[in-house]
């Protein structure tokens, strides 16, 4: 029996089924993050943003793709729904957010909304991002963000949704809805 | 690193990766429950990792079965090594169900299992996991840089369970947690138990997420 304690076999990049490929940190008053490099390598890409906050409070946290690495304005349509609970058990909610959604729109489009901006606040969660190298089918996106919401609540919000192109989608970008980013870590992975 | 090339012949006598390096998901520790009052997971002892070595970490339920019918599997943090489990937490809960006989289903927030600046165990699961030899509760917790003494522990956990083996029949129950320990101390043992008897039987994953 043939026991390896460090391989590094390319591509299988260490056995593991999630490789790690790039780790991007905000620096307060970046306008936005942009991950490139996106390719055939892998058919699913998964991001992690973990403590991202924005400069200003109640302001969410948004996604949009390219085509052509100079434009973020692929026709989206999309879901939303979250969940919330106020720490002083003042209201609970589900409910689907017309406000996070969009039908054949091309703007960014909210993976959480209203993310507290106190020092101990933020938003942390992933984005699942299907073959964007394909050239045949829709992209389809599933995310799910948890954050201490501005009105100090946990606010867990689903969105999922496709972009509507046969385009390759080669770089993802992510905006705050109002302002400029603060803090937080986003790390890219591709997942064989 | 340096590129190790492996033949046919290599790859396919190599039997064992221990210790494999480049990957994302790194196991840490592997809890069986016996009759287990408590599951805990302290970062320090029996070889667990529970501090700045990961920004994510990722806990694991496999078929997690209760002693005492419809009990619900639970979890709380700690910030003193697992000397008291009682963090300060808000959450929000919902769920979907349906009835193997199909009489009802739904989806719906539910406002008896989240938390509001709670400092009690945080159910797993609405109402609880069925007795029945082949009932349990499957899925996963995450806990993002528990660490941290700047930020708040956010957590989210999706677990699915067979539940109600009496009246009127047994249901699917897919469930679904967001929320925080409201605490800027770094959460260093995790534990999980049963509402009120022991864990008959399950097992527990930790992974470290680079």
């Amino acid at each position: 029996m043939a026991t390896y304690r460090s391989i590094a076999y390319s591509p299988i990049s260490g056995g593991s089924s999630m490789v790690l490929l790039q780790t991007s940190s905000v620096s307060d008053g970046d306008g936005d993050l942009t991950f490139t490099g996106l390719s055939s390598d892998y058919k699913e890409y998964m991001i992690t943003h973990l403590n991202y906050k924005s400069q200003s409070d109640g302001a969410g946290l948004t996604i949009q793709g390219t085509t052509d690495g100079t434009n973020y304005n692929i026709t989206m349509t999309t879901t939303h729904f979250s969940a919330y609970h106020l720490e002083d058990d003042s209201a609970t909610s589900l409910a689907y957010n017309t406000a996070g959604d969009q039908a054949q729109g091309a703007a960014f489009n909210p993976l959480t909304r209203n993310v507290g901006s106190g020092d101990d606040e933020g938003t942390c969660g992933y984005i699942h991002l299907f073959n964007p190298s394909d050239t045949t089918f829709v992209k389809h996106y599933m995310a799910r963000s948890q954050a201490n919401a501005a009105n100090d609540n946990a606010y867990d919000n689903f969105s999922a949704g496709y972009f509507n192109t046969t385009s390759a989608i080669t770089a993802i970008q992510f905006q705050p809805t109002d302002g400029d980013m603060e803090a937080g870590t986003f790390k890219l992975y591709g997942v064989n | 690193m340096g590129l190790v090339k492996l033949n046919d012949r290599g790859v396919r006598s190599a039997t064992t990766f221990g210790s494999v390096s480049g990957g994302s998901f790194t196991f840490i520790k592997k809890l069986t429950a016996s009759s287990s009052a408590t599951l805990s997971f302290v970062d320090g002892a029996s070889d667990v990792v529970l501090d700045d070595t990961y920004k994510e970490y990722m806990f694991t339920f496999k078929d997690m079965h209760p002693q005492t019918d419809e009990d619900y599997l639970s979890f709380n943090f700690s910030v003193d090594s697992g000397s008291n489990y009682n963090v300060t937490k808000t959450s929000a809960f919902f769920r979907a169900y349906n009835y193997e006989n199909n009489s009802d289903r739904a989806v719906a927030y539910e406002t008896g299992y989240d938390q509001a600046q709670s400092t009690a165990f945080h159910a797993l699961v609405e109402g609880g996991i069925s007795s029945d030899n082949d009932a349990s509760l499957s899925g996963s917790l995450t806990l993002f840089n528990p660490s941290s003494t700047t930020f708040v522990k956010h957590f989210i956990a999706n677990a699915h369970a067979l539940r109600g083996s009496g009246s009127p029949t047994p249901l699917a129950i897919n469930n679904f947690i967001g929320g925080y320990g409201n605490t800027t101390s770094a959460v260093d043992a995790v534990q999980f138990k049963m509402e009120s008897g022991d864990i008959d039987a399950g097992t527990i994953k930790l992974y470290g997420i680079a």
